[in-house]
């Protein structure tokens, strides 16, 4: 499997407060990756530094091969790098192909020429391809607000934009975490259509009944450092939950 | 957090067939036609020449500085922001033409265009605070409600007013277009229209299969019926002259902030800032420079509101634009059904509201009112406006 995102010794040192400790990792294309760890233990930092969000004290950080430095989110999309927050970054009041292409709006032609002018047809037609090709059937309407969609359904959007140029690398915080149980199942489908379709997938979860269910591998976080770095199919939970706490039978 | 998404749980089953009643009760606007309906049939019954046509063109002829301050105001609301400068900015822009135009030997066009220069550079430096220095707008604008007023005062001189002295300018808003004129440009409106239609749009969306002429035909259809709709209406005022030429120019500057808001990507940029400002950043969006344009835009709408004041007085006092008129404008907004949090709202609301507040106003004073229960009235208007968006919006939306 080919490697597309590796991670070398990332510090992010807040003053005093070492959030991230030598952080080592890769991420391979068509395999989901699960980070866990208890609260606090840094994987919100992790996954900030590889967006874009924040900045690394030291380390490095290579996507396909070639070295990067990313100074905001733009720079980290750019590179392929797509990150779908907790908050989910979408407009409420716009509609669901408005947010769709929000900030990478479609626009008419004239002579060839590119105009000011949307193409909302054009937005709507391939809002409405995007959705299918990730099995999302529940969004029929792409003129339908944000704020009348469920959590689930918001979940699809913010995932669907995030491939919408088909990222190579996608993360997702906590992507289930506000969702009931068949709204969740849509999620983690939407994760392994994502895999067979080649996409490196990393999802940062507290869930790990769902970890189980998706990831191939299972990356564990305490206090700054990862601690362990699973092949999901070789563990049971209990190991994984050990490696959280800090227990003993820390991985490889 | 977790109360509001489990009743979302509840609603999405059904969030497919959506009541027909709740989408005509929730559609932005309803609130207004009502209110409009009921307004008129009122004052129908209380006053016998409320639908006079000379009542009409003099009421409409009137509304131009209350619909473009109230359209301003959406611009910089929907981006989430406040500008309580603009009745100021009005006020100077109509000082400062009334001065050039009145007091100088410069044409009135290019009075004019000095005027509205100058005021861009005000809103544009005001813009700048509110972006670079990281002020709220509230307190900016605030400061420059009060500094713009002053510099007014300043520009009157000691007379404390400028007559525009016979300009042509003053004219402007006597000025009557015949129902013939409203034909031509409305045909001419519609040919461009077909132009951008044929050339442009059909080339550049594959339609889905099917359904695609009745979606062409539906389309042409909206663009149509309001330009007839505003054909009749000037024939009915045909016998007083026609419409007013500042109502038909205040359309079509609304008209343009309407593309701007809807059709063109810095709009949907404005309300994706008004309605998250952290997703507008994350999506890429240069939020300083869609606010700053923002406020440029404002300011420009705000210029041409003090000069169409002037227009309609014939001279600048210091009485012109200032406080309640930034009050009532912010007012027809409001009754427009756009939102003061940001992120959602149109300027045709907005026109709306403003309508609606100078057809109550003009109602109240045909049934020779005194001033101060017309105060109150309007007060109540915009009162019972928001109460009932905000009623109608609790009962049929979850968010």
């Amino acid at each position: 499997m080919k490697s597309v995102l590796k991670l070398e010794n990332v510090t992010k040192h807040y003053g005093t407060v070492h959030a991230l400790q030598g952080a080592t990792l890769e991420l391979y294309s068509g395999e989901i990756t699960a980070l866990v760890g208890d609260n606090g233990a840094g994987k919100s930092t992790l996954v900030k530094v590889i967006s874009g969000v924040i900045q690394p004290t030291t380390g490095s950080m290579q996507v396909q091969g070639e070295s990067v430095v990313f100074l905001n989110p733009q720079m980290a999309r750019t590179a392929g790098v797509h990150t779908v927050f907790q908050d989910l970054a979408l407009v409420d009041s716009l509609t669901t192909a408005e947010n769709m292409f929000l900030g990478a709006e479609l626009k008419h032609r004239f002579l060839n020429r590119e105009i000011p002018i949307l193409n909302r047809q054009k937005m709507k037609i391939e809002t409405i391809k995007a959705l299918g090709v990730l099995g999302i059937t529940t969004l029929k309407d792409p003129s339908t607000r944000i704020e009348s969609l469920s959590g689930g359904q918001r979940q699809s959007v913010a995932i669907a934009r995030a491939v919408r140029d088909s990222a190579p690398i996608v993360i997702l915080d906590e992507p289930t975490a506000a969702l009931g149980v068949s709204q969740s199942e849509q999620v983690l489908g939407l994760m392994k259509r994502l895999k067979v379709s080649g996409t490196a997938v990393l999802v940062v979860s507290h869930n790990l009944r769902e970890v189980f269910s998706v990831s191939d591998r299972v990356i564990v976080m305490r206090l700054g450092k990862i601690v362990a770095n699973f092949q999901t199919k070789d563990v049971t939970e209990e190991d994984v939950v050990l490696a959280i706490v800090g227990s003993a039978r820390d991985g490889n | 957090m977790g109360t509001k998404i489990d009743k979302r749980k509840i609603d999405s089953s059904d969030s497919e067939e959506i009541s027909s009643a709740r989408k005509v009760l929730t559609k932005e606007g309803f609130p207004l036609f009502f209110a409009m309906i009921l307004t008129i049939l009122i004052f129908r019954i209380a006053t016998e020449s409320f639908l006079d046509p000379r009542n009409i063109a003099n009421l409409l002829g009137q509304i131009a500085p209350l619909v473009l301050i109230a359209v301003a105001s959406t611009l910089v609301i929907v981006m989430g922001e406040i500008d309580l400068s603009l009745g100021s900015i009005a006020g100077f822009s109509g000082a400062l033409a009334a001065f050039f135009i009145g007091s100088t030997n410069l044409h009135w066009v290019f009075g004019i265009i000095v005027t509205v220069l100058l005021t861009l550079a005000i809103a544009l430096l005001q813009g700048a605070i509110v972006v670079f220095g990281r002020v709220r707008s509230f307190a900016v604008t605030l400061a420059g409600f009060l500094v713009w007023h002053g510099v007014q005062v300043g520009v009157l001189g000691n007379a404390s007013q400028r007559p525009l002295n016979r300009s042509p300018l003053a004219d402007l808003s006597i000025t009557r277009v015949s129902s013939g004129w409203v034909l031509l440009g409305s045909l001419i409106y519609f040919a461009l229209y077909l132009c951008f239609f044929i050339l442009v749009k059909s080339n550049n969306s594959r339609e889905p299969e099917g359904n695609e002429s009745s979606r062409k035909i539906l389309t042409v259809t909206r663009t149509l019926l309001p330009l007839v709709a505003l054909c009749l209406f000037s024939k009915y005022l045909d016998q007083v002259g026609g419409i007013p030429l500042t109502l038909f120019l205040v359309l079509v500057i609304t008209l343009c902030s309407w593309f701007l808001l809807t059709r063109m990507p810095i709009g949907r940029h404005m309300y994706s800032i008004g309605g998250n400002p952290a997703a507008a950043r994350a999506n890429g969006i240069s939020v300083t420079k869609v606010r700053l344009t923002g406020f440029i835009l404002t300011g420009l709408l705000a210029s041409l509101a003090g000069i169409s004041i002037i227009s309609y007085t014939g001279g600048a006092d210091s009485s012109t634009g200032a406080g309640s008129l930034l009050l009532q404008g912010i007012g027809a907004t409001v009754i427009g059904g756009v939102s003061l949090i940001g992120g959602r709202g149109s300027v045709w609301g907005a026109f709306g509201g403003a309508v609606l507040l100078s057809a109550v106003q003009n109602g109240l004073a045909l049934l020779s009112l005194p001033f101060y229960v017309i105060d109150i009235v309007e007060g109540l208007v915009v009162l019972t406006a928001l109460l009932a968006d905000a009623l109608i919006r609790r009962k049929y939306t979850f968010s």
